[in-house]
């Protein structure tokens, strides 16, 4: 089977900080063996943020997991590489993983309202992210933990870094969820939809900060969101996720200008825009129309055919080819072959 | 991190101007104990504990008397401001020097025996919980082979088998009344590790020991703390009992131990029999009602007022 980004667009670096190979992640539950994800590759450059989108239960969290290599008990990586450093984190050992997290990798949780621990003072626990890592003292531990938690702008931090979870509010939080994810200077922020859970007015605070944080540190972070105006503001490539697999993938800015799959395009199509207001000319929103379907009850085919507007027969029987369609873009879609059988 | 922007004052997060925020850190423990102390049944049980605590642990220093010794005529009635306040069995002991001295390995045998269960209990229950698959299989099969044996039967059988000294007591109550509470551990558990701030905490690195006692257990304490409150009175009970069945050790006095001998003259002497009762009910009901104190303060479903 051929699959997206076998071939490195050209545009991207090198020598990527993280780099996804054909990722299958097979989950064993009731329906027999579920392929959560099929053959998903990308790669991230040092410094550059690459959003991944799609709808709820696409494969973007799982994405996320895989990497970190804490996949919930039933699925687990069947084949594919995720080359990190010099390490292929598909197949280091628990207790170089165990090494890598937190210190070189870290993770921003979707919901930080129970991401913290609720009998630990905020200080505690960056100090022990901080201690796990670093040969450094219980008392040096907690002045960097004030360090940090001023770093992402908490008001009062002498007097906050001894408080518990429960003593702030969610967008408070997640800035607690971020000191502890830079704690250690990592080299790649994995941030699972980090602000979905919270005021939009706080999203956009929360977003500054992690950008902010992310150029001081030169640090790659993979963006999960379901929010193509996410996507746009803050990542500079983007891949589109659909039932387990990635259906397009490029930089941000052609993805957005050109999008090539009907799904992206429909998603492009739910941004409300300025300039084109559903007030003035008098239509609402347009939605993609259905569900996504679950997935054990993917077959062969697009996962996308029985919700595209532009489905052909073969769409529903066999796997779409990926086709290139530019510098940085890449589409696995039928309505594009013939342009590669031409090529 | 060390060139952190001095934060001005005025980013603050909207949601946290909404609503007041507390001026000091309080812990959830100590919230705990505010809570406890504001429940009448709860304290009542405490000072009776700790009157209880008090005469057993001070009393046997003060009164410095055999409570084995024949002390007056048997059978003498209570008479509180005579020269024995409680009364006499039917060897002439007595009763008040037999509460005082019987206190202490009372208490002690329902501690050890509570703590036994506790530390078997907590150890099997948090393994099986954390890693759950073959281990939690085998560990839980352990726990039912222990749970079906009845637990007074169980506690008969090694007191007769090996000797029948206080440790022993302890011990087989101990073994007999850890499953409840490998249950209830693994339970929490299998609960807690699936919630965010677990993975949270894995994701930054944290190995599998740390995430069991640090981050677990310590989330998995409130409905422990109550079941270990009520399970120290069970001890008691069953230590009690094992004494009335003369299973106990004879050569140290203990509640248990006076209402067995003295059980076939309760028509005579019920005194006898009824104060070693009434001290027993007093501190099972006293540390009942702290435990259910405990429960009421550290749910957090009551806490949110």
């Amino acid at each position: 089977m051929e699959t997206l980004s076998k071939r490195m667009p050209a545009g991207q670096q090198a020598d990527p900080t993280l780099d996804v190979r054909n990722l299958n992640v097979a989950l064993k539950g009731r329906y027999g063996t579920i392929r959560v994800l099929n053959d998903v590759s990308f790669s991230v450059g040092k410094g550059q943020t690459l959003g991944v989108v799609g709808e709820s239960g696409c494969g973007k969290s799982m994405t996320l997991l895989a990497v970190m290599r804490l996949l919930p008990g039933q699925a687990s990586i069947s084949s594919g590489a995720i080359r990190f450093g010099g390490d292929n984190l598909a197949e280091v050992s628990e207790r170089r993983m165990r090494q890598l997290r937190g210190d070189r990798i870290s993770m921003i949780f979707q919901e930080p309202m129970t991401a913290l621990n609720p009998v630990l003072t905020v200080g505690e626990q960056i100090s022990e992210a901080l201690r796990l890592h670093l040969d450094i003292s219980r008392k040096a531990a907690w002045d960097r933990a004030v360090e940090l938690l001023q770093a992402v702008r908490i008001p009062a931090p002498e007097r906050r870094v001894g408080e518990y979870p429960h003593q702030f509010s969610g967008g408070m939080r997640q800035r607690v969820v971020i000191a502890m994810a830079v704690a250690c200077e990592p080299d790649l922020i994995l941030a699972d939809e980090p602000t979905t859970a919270l005021d939009v007015t706080v999203q956009a605070q929360i977003f500054d900060q992690l950008r902010e944080l992310q150029q001081r540190l030169e640090a790659s972070m993979v963006l999960v969101t379901h929010d193509m105006g996410v996507i746009s503001e803050m990542t500079q490539r983007v891949v589109v996720m659909y039932g387990g697999m990635s259906i397009e993938a490029g930089d941000t800015a052609e993805i957005m200008r050109r999008p090539a799959h009907p799904y992206t395009q429909g998603l492009i199509a739910c941004l409300p825009e300025l300039g084109r207001t559903s007030r003035q000319s008098g239509v609402t929103l347009p939605e993609i129309a259905g569900v996504v379907p679950p997935l054990h009850e993917l077959g062969a085919g697009c996962p996308f055919a029985a919700r595209c507007a532009a489905a052909m027969p073969h769409c529903f029987t066999r796997t779409p080819p990926t086709v290139s369609l530019g510098e940085a873009h890449e589409v696995a879609c039928w309505l594009y072959s013939t342009e590669e059988a031409a090529a | 991190m060390t060139d952190a922007l001095r934060q001005p004052a005025t980013t603050t997060d909207p949601v946290d101007t909404t609503r007041p925020r507390p001026a000091k850190a309080v812990h959830p423990a100590r919230e705990t104990l505010i809570l406890f102390a504001s429940n009448p049944a709860a304290l009542a049980g405490t000072v009776i504990l700790a009157f209880i605590l008090a005469v057993s642990l001070i009393g046997p220093a003060v009164m410095d008397a055999d409570p084995f010794a024949m002390a007056g005529a048997p059978m003498t009635p209570p008479e509180l401001f005579g020269d024995y306040p409680l009364g006499t069995d039917y060897l002439g002991r007595d009763v008040l020097t037999g509460i005082v001295y019987g206190g202490r390995p009372t208490l002690a045998v329902g501690a050890i025996a509570a703590g036994l269960s506790l530390v078997i209990g907590i150890g099997i229950g948090a393994l099986a919980g954390y890693f759950g698959g073959l281990v939690d299989q085998m560990l839980m099969k352990l726990t039912e082979f222990f749970q079906v044996l009845p637990a007074l039967l169980f506690a008969m059988v090694l007191v007769t088998l090996f000797s029948s000294s206080l440790w022993t007591v302890a011990f087989a109550i101990g073994l007999a009344s850890w499953p409840s509470v490998a249950r209830l551990t693994r339970a929490e558990f299998k609960r807690i590790r699936k919630l965010d701030y677990v993975t949270a905490d894995r994701a930054i690195g944290a190995t599998d020991s740390r995430l069991i006692w640090l981050v677990v257990l310590p989330n998995a304490m409130p409905p422990l703390i109550v079941s270990a409150a009520l399970s120290i009175g069970i001890a008691i009970l069953l230590s009690a009992g094992l004494n009335f069945l003369g299973l106990g050790d004879a050569n140290t006095m203990t509640w248990g131990l006076m209402i067995g001998t003295s059980r076939d003259y309760i028509l005579d002497a019920w005194w006898a029999v009824t104060i070693p009762g009434a001290a027993i009910f007093l501190t099972v009901l006293a540390i009942s009602l702290i435990g259910d104190g405990l429960n009421d303060a550290l749910n957090p479903k009551l806490r949110e007022r």
